[in-house]
């Protein structure tokens, strides 16, 4: 963990509250495109990024400060999304996504329409698959990082990875997303 | 070249962490195989549309909410359970003490035993309102605080006492009120100077509110109750405590010293 986020910390478990806004400052936008990828809705993302800034707060006592705080409050915005996920089982049948919004000729709706299609296949991988996508591609997170928060092996991290990478592409092609 | 090895090259690649001698070995194998000309091209694709997939902006105010949520939580946490989480979470925090933990909790149940059994526990029917005099040690923080001044407000039906006390860069507010429903007490604090720490209601019940600055009691209930707010200094100078008390048609104000030199001087 860095100085300065050191820091952040004691001020945090000395009762500032003002340090743990300086924290929220840092990580809400990740930690909300986070869940927002993983869970695919921008109402559910900022209540899950909620609760993870709250569960940070309350169990910053027991944060074990030899790790790195980051990896942390990832661990803690991964399981949260996958928590919802398996509440909330209804996942959009992707031919109907894709078909609903061909519409309207206007670049800016052709970049809306990509950003759709590409989260709507994000959706099509399991929760295993996405989150690796999610935190290589959207929290740009290194191979070793990404170990660290989901407590696995590098080498499987890789593994996983590669074969995230490799399904997203037959998503593409079976829906003929083509990107230049 | 196996499979695996082919997938490693290309991801590393595209990912862009390939040393030369990998890069190397991937342009040789891509002009050797259309294949693999035509899986690079694949994967590249994936690597460009997630890359066009831009990260969103997080939703206007959910820094605030959090805030917002965490002081009620705070404000709404009675005192017994806040000072005994406190205990809890400093044994959580050092793995050190986790083994004594157990023996802690061991010994404090002997003493309380033989506190029971030999009579000198104190025998406190409801809650510990004697005014403070001089010193009063903060429940959770072994601090000492030494009181430096103290106003009551008298209503036509109750009163309220209000202390300030100081230890360090500490400051104690000690609301004590006895006021019929529906009276509103707000007491307000210069943010640039005092930042909340917590606070500690000895009687549920109450709407009580932390803001930035400030907070609030709204008495809904009868009887007699008892607020402590911590604040930790965060500026040199400042202003008095303001207290603000409207009851039915009465309005009382106040204002009480905090210690600091005041904003100006």
């Amino acid at each position: 963990m860095n100085e300065e986020e050191e820091e952040l910390l004691v001020r945090c478990l000395d009762g500032d509250g003002g340090a743990f806004g300086e924290l929220i400052d840092r990580y809400q936008r990740v930690l909300f495109n986070v869940s927002l990828r993983m869970v695919g809705n921008r109402e559910d993302a900022r209540d899950i990024t909620q609760t993870v800034f709250l569960k940070a707060y309350e169990n910053l006592g027991s944060f074990d400060r030899k790790h790195r705080f980051f990896s942390w409050v990832y661990r803690i915005t991964i399981n949260e999304s996958l928590n919802h996920l398996c509440k909330n089982r209804r996942l959009e049948p992707l031919d109907e996504s894709f078909q609903s919004r061909e519409t309207g000729p206007e670049e800016e709706c052709a970049r809306s329409l990509l950003r759709d299609s590409i989260q709507a296949a994000l959706l099509e991988l399991t929760p295993d698959y996405r989150q690796v996508i999610v935190l290589r591609h959207f929290a740009q997170l290194t191979y070793q990082e990404m170990s660290g928060v989901l407590e696995v092996p590098e080498k499987t991290v890789k593994s996983r990875l590669y074969t995230a990478r490799q399904l997203l592409g037959d998503i593409f092609s079976k829906h003929g997303i083509r990107l230049s | 070249m196996k499979d695996r090895e082919r997938q490693e090259l290309m991801n590393d690649q595209l990912d862009g962490v390939a040393t030369p001698e990998e890069s190397e070995q991937l342009k040789q194998l891509l002009q050797s195989s259309e294949g693999a000309q035509a899986e690079y091209r694949k994967l590249g694709q994936v690597f460009t549309a997630l890359s066009q997939a831009h990260s969103e902006e997080p939703p206007a105010g959910l820094k605030q909410d959090v805030l917002r949520e965490i002081r009620l939580r705070s404000a709404a946490s009675p005192a017994r359970e806040g000072w005994l989480e406190t205990i809890v979470s400093a044994f959580r925090g050092r793995p050190a003490f986790r083994y004594a933990y157990s023996f802690a909790a061991g010994a404090a149940l002997g003493v309380l035993a033989f506190a029971v059994i030999s009579g000198s526990v104190m025998n406190r029917a409801g809650i510990d309102l004697s005014p403070v005099t001089g010193t009063m040690l903060a429940p959770s923080e072994g601090t000492i605080y030494r009181r430096i001044s103290s106003r009551e407000f008298k209503l036509r039906e109750g009163h309220v006492l209000v202390e300030t006390l100081l230890a360090k860069d500490k400051l104690l507010a000690r609301l004590t009120l006895d006021a019929p429903a529906g009276t509103d007490l707000l007491l307000e604090f210069d943010p640039d100077v005092w930042g909340a720490l917590a606070v500690r209601q000895e009687t549920a019940g109450n709407e009580v509110m932390l803001g930035s600055g400030r907070l609030s009691v709204r008495i809904q209930r009868l009887g007699q109750s008892q607020y402590l707010l911590y604040l930790a200094r965060r500026g040199p100078a400042g202003s008095p405590l303001r207290i603000d008390i409207h009851c039915s048609d009465e309005t009382v104000h106040g204002e009480l010293d905090t210690g600091a030199p005041r904003t100006g001087s």
